[in-house]
C-alpha cells in the first residue's frame, strides 16, 4: 500500500474549498480529515467535512436529569429533616418541591451542555499552530487532508500547502 | 469573495476598536463608576444605620427596593429574547444583536441580584438562605416564594453568563490571532485553545442550540417566580392569577426597551450603523410594538376586573391609582408606557434609532413605575383598614436606585471596551449565508476551473 | 392537644390601652420616638382600634384591641425563606428573633397588619435600660416582632406546673394584656379543654373571627355585638 501524508493546504474561500475537496475526492484513497475556518462552514461545505453528531443533547439531558433530580432531593429532604409547620401547607408541598426541581433541571441542563461542549471541542487546549491560525485569522480556509504520497504533490498545485 | 468578506470582518472589527484607547468608553465607564460608587456609599449607610433609613414602614414593608429588584430582573429578558427566541426561529436578523442582548441580561441579573440581599433588614445573615449543613441545623424554608428566587436566578444568571460565554470563544480567537504581545496572551487565554475545525463548530452550535432551547423556559420560570412574590399572598391586588403572564410580557417589554437603548448609544457611539442597521432597528420596534400591545392588554384586564368585582378591599387600592394618591404616576405610567409607545411605534419613521431610543427611556420609566404601583398603593391599604400606610421613598432608597443605573452602564462600558460587542464570527457566518443564497447558484453553474485562476465570472456578490 | 387562644370582649373595651402599654413593659418593646412613629413604625404589638359612631352629640366609640391571631393557618408562615415563623403544636405562631434575617415577606402577607419590624437599633437610655423583662430578648435591627401571646409567661406556668406535678390549670397563664386589662376584656386559655373559661366563651353567641372569610383560622376569638366591617371603616 501507498504511503499516506497528511496534507494541509489553505484555500481562500468557500469556492475555492469546494474545488479542492472535489480533486480530492477524485483521489483513490484520500480522506479529509479536517477544515479550519474563522467562522462555521456553509452547510454544503460542512457535510463534506466527515464529523461525529455531537453528544451534547445527551449531556444536557443527563445533565437536566441529575440537577432535577438534586433539587428535587434537596427540597424535599431537607424539609423532612427539621418539620416545621408553616400555614396549612404539608411539610414537603408539591408545587415548592416542583418549582425548584424545575430550576434544577434548566442549571443542570446549562451546566452540563457547557461541559459537554468543552469536552467534545477538547477545550480548553493547549495546541498552538501559529501559521494555520494566523491564516485562519486572514479568513482562508484550511484543509487538512489524508491522503497517498504520491498524489500529494498533485494536490499542492491546487493550493498552497503549509507545512505542520 | 473571501476578501471581500474578510475586508468586511476587517472593517467590523476595526470598529469595535478592542485594540485602541477609546477615550469615549473611558469617560463614560469613569462617569457611571463614579455614579455606581453613589450605590455602595448608600448601602454602605444603610448597614452602618440600619434599615431604617430607607423610607419602608408599617405597612409599607416593601418600596423602592423591591421595586428596583423586579425592574432590573426584568430588563434581563432582553437577551433571551433577542438571542435564544430568534436563534431558535432562525431569524437572520438577530445576528448583530445577540451579544450586546446577553450583555445586558448579564448585568441586569448582577445588579439585580444585589437587591434582595440590599433590602434585607439582616443582610449579613444571608447565608441562612443557603442549603448547606450547618451547625443551627437548619435548613431553608423551600415552601417560601422567596427561595424560589433564589433558585430562579441562581439558575438563570449561570444560564446568561454560560450563555454569552459559549459563542465568545470563536470571537476570542479571532482576536488572539488578530493581536499582538499581551493582548494576545490575554485573548489566547480566553479562547481557551479554539482551532476552528470542523468539529468544534458543530460540538459549538450544537451547545449553543441546546441552551437557547433551556434558557427560553427559564427566562419565562425566573419573571413568573419572581411575580409569585406577590401574587402567592393575601394582599388585595396582589393575589391576582394573571400576573406570571403580566410580569413576564412587561419584563420582555422592559429589556427590548433597555436593548434599544443600548444599540442606539452604540450605533452613535461607535458608528456601528453598517451593523446595528436600520433593518434591524425596524424588526426590533415591531416586537417592541407587540410588547406594548400585549403590556396594554394585560394591563387593561387587571384593572378592568378589579374594577368590576368591585371587591371592597382591592377597590380602595384601584381608586388609590386611578383618581386618589397615586394618580399621578399612574396615568405618566399609561401614557409613557402605552400611549406614547403606541403612536410612534406602529410608523416606519418611529422605528428609527431616535424616536426609539425616545420612547423606550420612557417605557423604563412607565415599567419602574408599573413595579412601584404594583407594590406600594396595595401594601399602603391594608385588608384591616386602620393601619393606612403613608410612603414616601427616602434619599437613600433614591440613591440606591439612580446608583444601581450607574452600576449597570458601567458594567457595559468596562465590557464593550474589553470584548467585542458584536459577535464577530456570527456576522460573518450571516454574510456567508447572504453570499451562498446569492452566489451558489452561480457559481454551481459556472465550470470548474483551475484554482489559480481569478475569481470565476458571475460568482457572488 | 393544647391549643392556646385568646377571647377579647369588645364590648367591654373602654380604650384605656393599659394593656398596649403592660405588653410593652413585659416584652421589652422598644419605644421609637415621635420622629419615627409620624414615618409609621411604631412599634405596639397590640393596638386598639377606634371606630366612631354618629355625631354629637349621640356618638359612641368602639374599641377593638388587635394582636397577633395565631392563625391556625397562618399565611405569614409559608413565606418566611428561612423558617423564622412557623407554628408550635400549641397552636403559637412563633417568632424566632434569631433566625430572622429581615426581608419582611411575612408582614407583608398578615391580613391582620400585626407584625412590626426593628427598623433600628434600640434604644433604652439610662434608667429605662433597668425594667427590661430578663425573661423576654432584646431584638435588634433588622429583625421582626410580633404578639406572642406572652410565650415567656406560658412557658414559667407550664414550668411551675410540673415543678409541682401537676397540670396547667385555666387561669394558671395570663398574658401582660389580660392581667393589665381593668375591664377583663381579654380571656386567655386552652381552646381545645372543653371546661376552660376561653373555651366556653368561644362558644358565646357574639363570638367570631376577624376577616373569617380569609380562612386563617385565627386563635383570637372577638365578642362583639355587631360585626365591624373593617373595609368601609376608614376614617
Amino acid at each position: 500500500m501507498s504511503e499516506r501524508t497528511a496534507l494541509t493546504l489553505a484555500c481562500t474561500d468557500d469556492v475555492h474549498l469546494a474545488e479542492v475537496l472535489d480533486r480530492a475526492q477524485l483521489v483513490d484513497g484520500s480522506r479529509v480529515r479536517d477544515v479550519r475556518s474563522s467562522s462555521p462552514l456553509a452547510p454544503s461545505l460542512a457535510e463534506r467535512v466527515p464529523t461525529r453528531i455531537p453528544r451534547v443533547p445527551i449531556f444536557a439531558i443527563l445533565g437536566g436529569g441529575l440537577g432535577g433530580l438534586a433539587a428535587d432531593l434537596i427540597a424535599s429532604l431537607t424539609a423532612q429533616a427539621d418539620p416545621m409547620i408553616t400555614g396549612h401547607m404539608p411539610i414537603v408541598a408539591a408545587p415548592p418541591v416542583g418549582i425548584i426541581t424545575y430550576e434544577g433541571i434548566a442549571l443542570g441542563a446549562v451546566l452540563a451542555t457547557t461541559l459537554g461542549v468543552l469536552i467534545e471541542c477538547r477545550l480548553p487546549s493547549s495546541r498552538r499552530n501559529s501559521e494555520v491560525a494566523s491564516r485562519v485569522a486572514r479568513g482562508e480556509l484550511v484543509v487538512t487532508l489524508d491522503v497517498p504520497a504520491n498524489a500529494a504533490d498533485e494536490l499542492s498545485r491546487l493550493a498552497e500547502p503549509i507545512t505542520r | 469573495m473571501t476578501n471581500d468578506l474578510q475586508e468586511r470582518e476587517n472593517r467590523l472589527v476595526g470598529r469595535l476598536s478592542l485594540d485602541r484607547f477609546r477615550p469615549g468608553l473611558v469617560v463614560g465607564a469613569g462617569l457611571t463608576g463614579l455614579v455606581a460608587l453613589v450605590f455602595f456609599y448608600a448601602w454602605g449607610i444603610q448597614l452602618r444605620d440600619g434599615i431604617g433609613v430607607a423610607g419602608i414602614n408599617r405597612p409599607v414593608f416593601w418600596g423602592v427596593y423591591i421595586t428596583t429588584f423586579v425592574f432590573w430582573i426584568g430588563i434581563s429578558h432582553a437577551g433571551t429574547l433577542i438571542s435564544a427566541i430568534l436563534r431558535v426561529t432562525g431569524a437572520e436578523w438577530r445576528r448583530p444583536v445577540t451579544r450586546c442582548a446577553e450583555a445586558i441580561t448579564l448585568f441586569a441579573l448582577s445588579v439585580g441580584g444585589l437587591f434582595p440581599i440590599l433590602h434585607m433588614g439582616r443582610a449579613w445573615k444571608v447565608y441562612f438562605m443557603l442549603p448547606i449543613p450547618n451547625s443551627r441545623g437548619l435548613w431553608p424554608n423551600f415552601r417560601s416564594p422567596l427561595m424560589w428566587d433564589a433558585a430562579a436566578i441562581t439558575a438563570y444568571i449561570v444560564g446568561s453568563f454560560l450563555y454569552l460565554s459559549l459563542p465568545l470563544i470563536p470571537d476570542m480567537a479571532i482576536l488572539r490571532d488578530r493581536s499582538k504581545g499581551w493582548r494576545r496572551r490575554v485573548f489566547g487565554l480566553f479562547a481557551l485553545g479554539w482551532q476552528g475545525s470542523a468539529q468544534q463548530w458543530r460540538s459549538l452550535e450544537s451547545g449553543i442550540k441546546v441552551m437557547a432551547v433551556v434558557i427560553i423556559p427559564l427566562a419565562v420560570s425566573v419573571h413568573t417566580i419572581v411575580s409569585w412574590d406577590f401574587a402567592m399572598t393575601q394582599v388585595p391586588m396582589w393575589t391576582s392569577t394573571i400576573f406570571g403572564p403580566y410580569f413576564v410580557v412587561g419584563a420582555i417589554y422592559s429589556g427590548i426597551a433597555m436593548l434599544m437603548i443600548a444599540m442606539a448609544l452604540l450605533r452613535w457611539g461607535m458608528d456601528l450603523g453598517d451593523y446595528l442597521s436600520d433593518k434591524v432597528f425596524n424588526n426590533l420596534g415591531l416586537l417592541f410594538c407587540a410588547m406594548t400591545l400585549a403590556w396594554g392588554y394585560f394591563t387593561f384586564a387587571e384593572h378592568l376586573t378589579v374594577w368590576y368585582a368591585n371587591e371592597v378591599a382591592e377597590a380602595r387600592v384601584l381608586w388609590s391609582r386611578f383618581t386618589g394618591k397615586w394618580a399621578g404616576p399612574f396615568w405618566t405610567m399609561v401614557i409613557v408606557n402605552f400611549v406614547i409607545p403606541i403612536c410612534v411605534l406602529p410608523f416606519r419613521w418611529g422605528r428609527k434609532p431616535l424616536p426609539t431610543a425616545l420612547v423606550s427611556l420612557g417605557v423604563l420609566v412607565g415599567m419602574w413605575l408599573e413595579r412601584f404601583l404594583i407594590i406600594v398603593p396595595s401594601l399602603e391599604l391594608p385588608r384591616l383598614a386602620y393601619t393606612l400606610g403613608d410612603y414616601t421613598p427616602s434619599s437613600i432608597e433614591l440613591m440606591v436606585l439612580i446608583g444601581s443605573v450607574g452600576l449597570f452602564a458601567f458594567f457595559y462600558f468596562a465590557f464593550t471596551m474589553n470584548v467585542p460587542i458584536i459577535s464577530v464570527w456570527e456576522v460573518r457566518e450571516g454574510w456567508e449565508h447572504e453570499n451562498s443564497h446569492s452566489g451558489a447558484a452561480a457559481a454551481a453553474a459556472a465550470p470548474q476551473t483551475d484554482a489559480r485562476t481569478p475569481e470565476p465570472a458571475g460568482g457572488g456578490s | 392537644m393544647t391549643r392556646w387562644g385568646m377571647v377579647v370582649d369588645t364590648d367591654r373595651c373602654t380604650g384605656c390601652e393599659a394593656c398596649v402599654v403592660a405588653c410593652a413593659e413585659e416584652n421589652n418593646v422598644q419605644t421609637v420616638g415621635e420622629e419615627e412613629a409620624k414615618k409609621g413604625r411604631a412599634m405596639h404589638w397590640l393596638r386598639i382600634e377606634r371606630a366612631v359612631e354618629g355625631t354629637f352629640p349621640e356618638v359612641s366609640v368602639k374599641f377593638r384591641p388587635v394582636m397577633c391571631q395565631q392563625c391556625g393557618e397562618a399565611p405569614c408562615e409559608p413565606v418566611c425563606p428561612v423558617y423564622a415563623t412557623y407554628h408550635t403544636d400549641e397552636g403559637l405562631n412563633a417568632m424566632v428573633y434569631s433566625r430572622c434575617v429581615g426581608t419582611r415577606f411575612c408582614a407583608n402577607n398578615c391580613p391582620y397588619t400585626v407584625r412590626t419590624f426593628n427598623w433600628f437599633d434600640p434604644e433604652f437610655p439610662e434608667p429605662l435600660d433597668r425594667q427590661l423583662n430578663p425573661d423576654v430578648s432584646v431584638r435588634v435591627d433588622g429583625v421582626m416582632e410580633k404578639c406572642t401571646f406572652c410565650v415567656q409567661r406560658i412557658k414559667e406556668g407550664q414550668r411551675t406546673a410540673k415543678g409541682e406535678d401537676r397540670d396547667v390549670e385555666d387561669g394558671d397563664i395570663q398574658p401582660a394584656c389580660a392581667s393589665a386589662c381593668a375591664a377583663q376584656v381579654f380571656t386567655f386559655g386552652d381552646l381545645e379543654d372543653p371546661e376552660s373559661k376561653a373555651a366556653k366563651l368561644s362558644k358565646s353567641p357574639r363570638a367570631r373571627h376577624l376577616l373569617a372569610d380569609l380562612g386563617t383560622l385565627p386563635g383570637v376569638i372577638y365578642l362583639e355585638d355587631q360585626e365591624w366591617n373593617p373595609g368601609t371603616d376608614v376614617s
